[in-house]
């Protein structure tokens, strides 16, 4: 195992978060200083300058720096906060198994039990190898701190077999933790199927809310170097193709991490140019023709998009049902997949549940890319609910002010009728004061 | 012969009774009206030129619009609620919109005139007399029907994916 870094020279760094966009702190041609902050969001998390250098532009989406030379890697320019999630969030801690989720907000609660992934199952994505070959260590200190500031009594090591080794060495440290390592299967590194495995926990909605944090190693390793050493979160491993690694600085332009694209550059090589770059694993990544942007924190693996790696031709479903019994959810993939476009269908068997692992793929004799099929109709599904809530709120609102323009109205003729009764008292003074003045005048 | 006199009368008569409880019925047209309320897409647009989905849903409940006046809805739409209501589909009078977009009030710009609010049919927009506007961008739903009224020319369009 390869891990490398890099010194970048330009920084592209990505403003769009989990579920929040940070706002920038920082003008264009200014100068930074490693760790300073840079935006923020009191959404999300704080952005910290991986590098010195200086600012060339700042839009609403990303921050681009040229950076310094000989500038290095510093620790964050912030007085650390005495309260453990808000220097959670400070330290810019997010999931760094892919969905860059903010700790904080998953860290919430009061949990009994903490579960450290180390079920790295999706080729090609080896950045927990990478982390156990640099600094083993620094996941189970991570471990600690959060066990002990949230006083989390059971911790477990969930390691697939290759790493259960490196784990079991480093056990008399942390004698009161387990180590579990599951039957290998296909889909065991989701949060919902490890957790079947480990207690026979059934989870409806986060695990965080049934009291287990599931933390993945990178993550952990992060939380360790910002309490022990000050580093937020600026870097991550992120691995390339099958067997190297990079420690890289958020917002290294990808084409710096793929030796090919440079070679690319060098040869002129239009081909090697055009080619499709997966981010993430084989199943979960996706695909773009797009490589000019900076690397973020959910950004796990890279790779190429190749004739190696594409899958056999899909022939129709044979309704032979071997991918039935493989379902980690007890899912009827042959019926998903035969109603792959009818939402109601796909909701009542249970799609809620797909973990989108690919065990059904791995069986199917006519090699229809199940998990696929099965991510794009969750996503079309997302897609058609967020639209219904919309509808329905704009239903409730239109609802809403047209009542209350009907009241407006009714006031306004209510108004104009007591004003018209004013009148009528005024009309009556003036009748009687008008006979009052006859009767003196007589 | 008798029998089947009388098998027809009584057939006529509960065919009758049934047409009539059908008409008369408040819940079925309340339940029928609220189902083609919420096929319809809530935009409030008015380009079916009922002043909002739901009365637009009336007149189809009560027979006297066409189920083809809803851009926003598309032909999906068209097809939904020719289903509901039993009649025969038709093409889409006007155009369908490409993509959904929202309504962005170029903040600088906006001199506070609270035109665009009074035109909102969702409450979509935030402001006060000689302040500054703005939509929320969650509850807009792309009506266009603020862009017309501002006197300074400061709403624009883009589209939903971009906010
Ligand atoms: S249906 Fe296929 S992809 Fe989904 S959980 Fe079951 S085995 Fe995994
Ligand atoms: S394994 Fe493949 S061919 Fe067999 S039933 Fe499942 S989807 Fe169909
Ligand atoms: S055109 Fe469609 S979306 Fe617009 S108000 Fe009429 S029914 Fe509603
Ligand atoms: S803000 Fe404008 S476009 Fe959006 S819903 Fe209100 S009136 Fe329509
Ligand atoms: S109509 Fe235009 S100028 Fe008037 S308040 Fe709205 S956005 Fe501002």
């Amino acid at each position: 195992m390869l891990v490398t870094t890099r010194q970048p020279t330009q920084l592209h760094i990505a403003l769009q978060q989990y579920a929040t966009r940070a706002l920038p702190q920082v003008q264009a041609h200014q100068h930074i200083a490693s760790g300073q902050c840079l935006a923020d969001h009191p959404n999300g998390v704080p952005v910290y300058a991986p590098r010195a250098g200086r600012v060339r532009s700042v839009s609403a989406q990303c921050i681009t720096i040229d950076v310094d030379t000989d500038s290095h890697e510093a620790p964050a320019l912030v007085e650390p906060h005495d309260h453990f999630l808000e220097r959670v969030r400070q330290g810019a801690m997010v999931g760094l198994g892919g969905a860059a989720f903010p700790a904080h907000h998953k860290w919430r609660g009061t949990p009994h039990t903490l579960v450290i992934n180390a079920m790295e199952c999706e080729a090609p994505i080896h950045c927990d190898r990478a982390l156990l070959s640099i600094r083993p260590d620094s996941p189970l200190r991570g471990g600690e701190i959060l066990a002990e500031a949230l006083g989390i009594a059971r911790c477990v090591i969930a390691a697939k077999a290759d790493f259960a080794p490196i784990f079991q060495s480093m056990l008399p440290r942390v004698p009161s933790w387990e180590l579990f390592t599951p039957a290998p299967h296909r889909g065991i590194g989701a949060e919902r199927t490890l957790l079947r495995a480990l207690d026979g926990a059934t989870l409806h909605g986060p695990a965080s809310e049934q009291g287990y944090i599931v933390a993945n190693l990178g993550t952990l390793d992060a939380l360790a170097r910002w309490w022990d050493h000050g580093f937020a979160l600026t870097h991550r491993l992120v691995s390339v193709g099958n067997e190297q690694a990079y420690w890289a600085a958020l917002g290294t332009p990808l084409p710096d991490l793929l030796p090919d694209t440079q070679d690319a550059q060098n040869t002129e090589n239009a081909a090697a140019h055009s080619r499709t770059l997966r981010v993430g694993g084989l199943l979960s990544g996706t695909l773009s023709t797009e490589h000019h942007r900076g690397l973020q924190a959910q950004d796990n693996s890279l790779s190429w998009d190749d004739a190696s790696t594409a899958p056999l031709p899909a022939e129709p479903c044979i309704r032979c049902a071997r991918c039935a019994p493989v379902c980690p959810e007890g899912l009827l993939p042959q019926q998903l997949h035969w109603y792959q476009h009818q939402s109601e269908a796909l909701v009542a068997l249970g799609i809620d549940a797909c973990t989108t692992c690919g065990a059904c793929d791995s069986v199917c004799p006519s090699h229809i890319p199940l998990a696929a099929q099965f991510m794009r109709a969750k996503k079309t599904l997302r897609t058609q609910r967020s639209i219904d809530a919309m509808a329905e709120r704009a239903q409730a609102r239109f609802a809403v002010r047209n009542a209350r323009q009907t009241r407006r109205a009714e006031q306004a003729v209510e108004r104009r009728a007591q004003h018209r009764q004013g009148d009528k008292r005024q009309d009556a003074i003036a009748a009687a004061l008008a006979k009052r003045r006859q009767r003196k005048a007589s | 012969m008798a029998a089947a006199l009388a098998l027809a009368a009584l057939m006529a008569v509960a065919g009758t009774v049934l047409a009539l409880l059908a008409r008369r019925w408040p819940e079925d047209t309340q339940t029928l009206l609220a189902r083609v309320d919420a096929a319809l897409p809530q935009t409030q647009c008015a380009q079916c030129g009922f002043p909002g989905c739901r009365p637009y849903a009336e007149a189809l409940v009560q027979g006297d619009a066409a189920v083809n006046l809803c851009p926003p809805g598309g032909e999906a739409t068209v097809q939904v609620l020719a289903e509901l209501l039993g009649v025969a589909a038709q093409p889409l009078a006007q155009c369908a919109p490409t993509e959904p977009m929202k309504a962005l009030i170029i903040e600088a710009d906006c001199i506070g005139c609270t035109l665009c609010i009074l035109a909102c049919p969702v409450d979509a927009i935030m402001g006060a007399t000689k302040h500054m506007h703005t939509v929320l961008l969650d509850e807009c739903t792309g009506c266009e029907l603020c862009i017309a009224p501002c006197p300074v020319d400061c709403i624009e369009l883009v589209p939903a994916r971009l906010c």
